[in-house]
């Protein structure tokens, strides 16, 4: 509980939400009531950062008394910030008044026509409107400016999820791959993709991205299990030829393997119990049944 | 038309679930048992399995996770009975086309099969009423069902016990178990907190 923390536990939480960017709004909350609020007085220049965090974080929870006391603050000391101008409009956004907020942003874009904060704000207000054909329309136009920007692409890939268009879904991660070729999370995000659009070579492409996937992290649980479905997969198909197959049941079959081994090393060394878990996990193993030929 | 009742333990775990990640979109399948009078036809719904927060419209996870909770069911003489979604945006409490092909999936092994929709406007941390919607398929279509309760009030205080208690902290979906396989998506703590709460 927040309350039982010293000020400084609390300070190294909320910078490690900070750096690591977790989305835990009432955490963030807590922490600041409970806590730093009374020591902020010890927190020195770091202050200001984490008057903007608690501020968003308060936005997030719903709280404006919290998130007003923190943008006065930030607004005190910081009285011309661009930064500071951008979380009023903020505050506007959560009251769910887009005019004003809208207002802001593009008086701050008249003067930076490069701030991408801005600009993806605007966007994030299309989709607070529920306007994802919108949010689309302009983040695509976002992307064409700014190319590396990998947030960016990885929230359009993520609205065309949303709308299932899984061709251009799949674009977006091709982008991000080929900016970050050693990302295993990229890699396995898109054999799900892949897999998802369903047919036979999309399938063999699902099992190679999941394989790649796994070279680049040996424990990403979704890559294995990926892995496991999409061999299984190609293995019986039939309009496969028979090396195709049996190299697939031998993916497979190594993949069931790590699976289990990951589960049973989980139990030694968290001390949990896995093996309700690992009956299901049998189970499901037999349920897509991995036939040998000989 | 069949009544359809849902356990306190669903409920809770619906709920908790929704406020845990009340930025995102999550979904979770419903676990069922016939009444036990062959004559009184109804659904009860006796656990909810939380399933994801992250993407919701890609095939591989929903896989893997169904016939492993298809496996549990089997242990604990259950079936997949129905489906939960909530919605990313707060004012949309109808279904969408992936929330009605999920339950479309399910029905087709469960003629019974219901979904339910949080509705997400009505959720509150005091649980002054239920904050879902069932829906039933009539003709190849969901559409909502005109009943009165699906919980009693004694399950609403639960729920709203346990939200103030930010038990929704240790609740585990399956997005979470994928990236920690040490984290139980079956529940098993939450199940025995709601069981025991009074």
């Amino acid at each position: 509980m927040a309350s039982s923390m010293n000020w400084e536990a609390a300070r190294d939480r909320l910078r490690k939400l900070r750096e690591e960017q977790h989305r835990c709004s009432d955490e963030v909350v807590s922490l600041w009531e409970d806590v730093l609020c009374a020591n902020s007085y010890r927190l020195g220049d770091e202050l200001w950062m984490v008057h903007e965090q608690v501020c968003i974080a308060a936005l997030d929870c719903g709280n404006k008394d919290v998130a007003m006391m923190n943008l006065h603050a930030l607004q005190e000391q910081f009285p011309n910030s661009m930064r500071v101008r951008r979380l009023r409009g903020l505050f506007f956004e959560s009251q769910e008044n887009y005019d004003k907020a809208l207002k802001i942003y593009d008086a701050i874009l008249d003067i930076d026509e490069t701030n991408t904060l801005i600009r993806k704000r605007k966007i994030a207000i299309l989709k607070a409107k529920d306007d994802i054909r919108g949010a689309i329309k302009e983040l695509n136009v976002y992307v064409e400016r700014f190319m590396s920007d990998y947030e960016a692409w990885m929230e359009l890939c993520d609205l065309y999820l949303q709308e299932q268009d899984y061709t251009k879904a799949a674009f977006c991660l091709e982008e991000l791959i080929m900016s970050n070729p050693h990302s295993h999370l990229y890699h396995e995000k898109y054999a799900e993709i892949k897999y998802t659009q369903g047919g036979i070579e999309n399938m063999c492409t699902a099992r190679r991205y999941f394989a790649q996937s796994l070279k680049l992290n040996p424990n990403n649980m979704r890559a294995l299990y990926g892995l496991f479905l999409s061999a299984s997969n190609v293995a019986s198909s039939k309009s496969k030829d028979a090396k195709t197959k049996k190299d697939n049941i031998k993916y497979a079959a190594w993949a069931a393997e790590q699976i289990t081994k990951q589960y049973k090393e989980v139990a030694r060394k968290k001390e949990v119990d896995t093996s309700s878990q690992l009956t299901s996990i049998l189970h499901m193993m037999d349920e897509i049944q991995i036939t040998q030929t000989s | 038309m069949a009544e359809i009742a849902a356990s306190d333990r669903a409920y809770c775990k619906i709920i908790l679930h929704a406020a845990k990640y009340p930025h995102c979109s999550v979904n979770g399948v419903l676990l069922t048992e016939r009444h036990r009078n062959k004559d009184a036809k109804g659904l009860k719904i006796v656990d909810a399995i939380p399933l994801f927060h992250l993407t919701l419209t890609l095939a591989p996870m929903m896989e893997i996770a169904l016939t492993q909770i298809d496996g549990y069911c089997k242990l604990k003489g259950l079936t997949i009975g129905g489906y939960y979604h909530a919605n990313e945006h707060c004012q949309k409490i109808r279904p969408n086309a992936i929330a009605c092909k999920i339950a479309d999936r399910i029905h087709e092994h469960h003629s019974d099969a219901c979904l339910i929709m949080v509705e997400n406007e009505s959720l509150s941390v005091e649980c002054e009423k239920e904050a879902i919607k069932v829906y039933t398929n009539q003709d190849g279509k969901w559409k909502p069902k005109e009943q009165r309760h699906i919980v009693d009030s004694e399950c609403l205080a639960k729920t709203s016990s346990l939200l103030q208690s930010k038990a929704y902290r240790e609740l585990v979906d399956f997005d979470a178990h994928l990236a920690d396989i040490s984290l139980d998506w079956q529940n098993t703590r939450i199940n025995d907190l709601v069981d025991h709460s009074t």
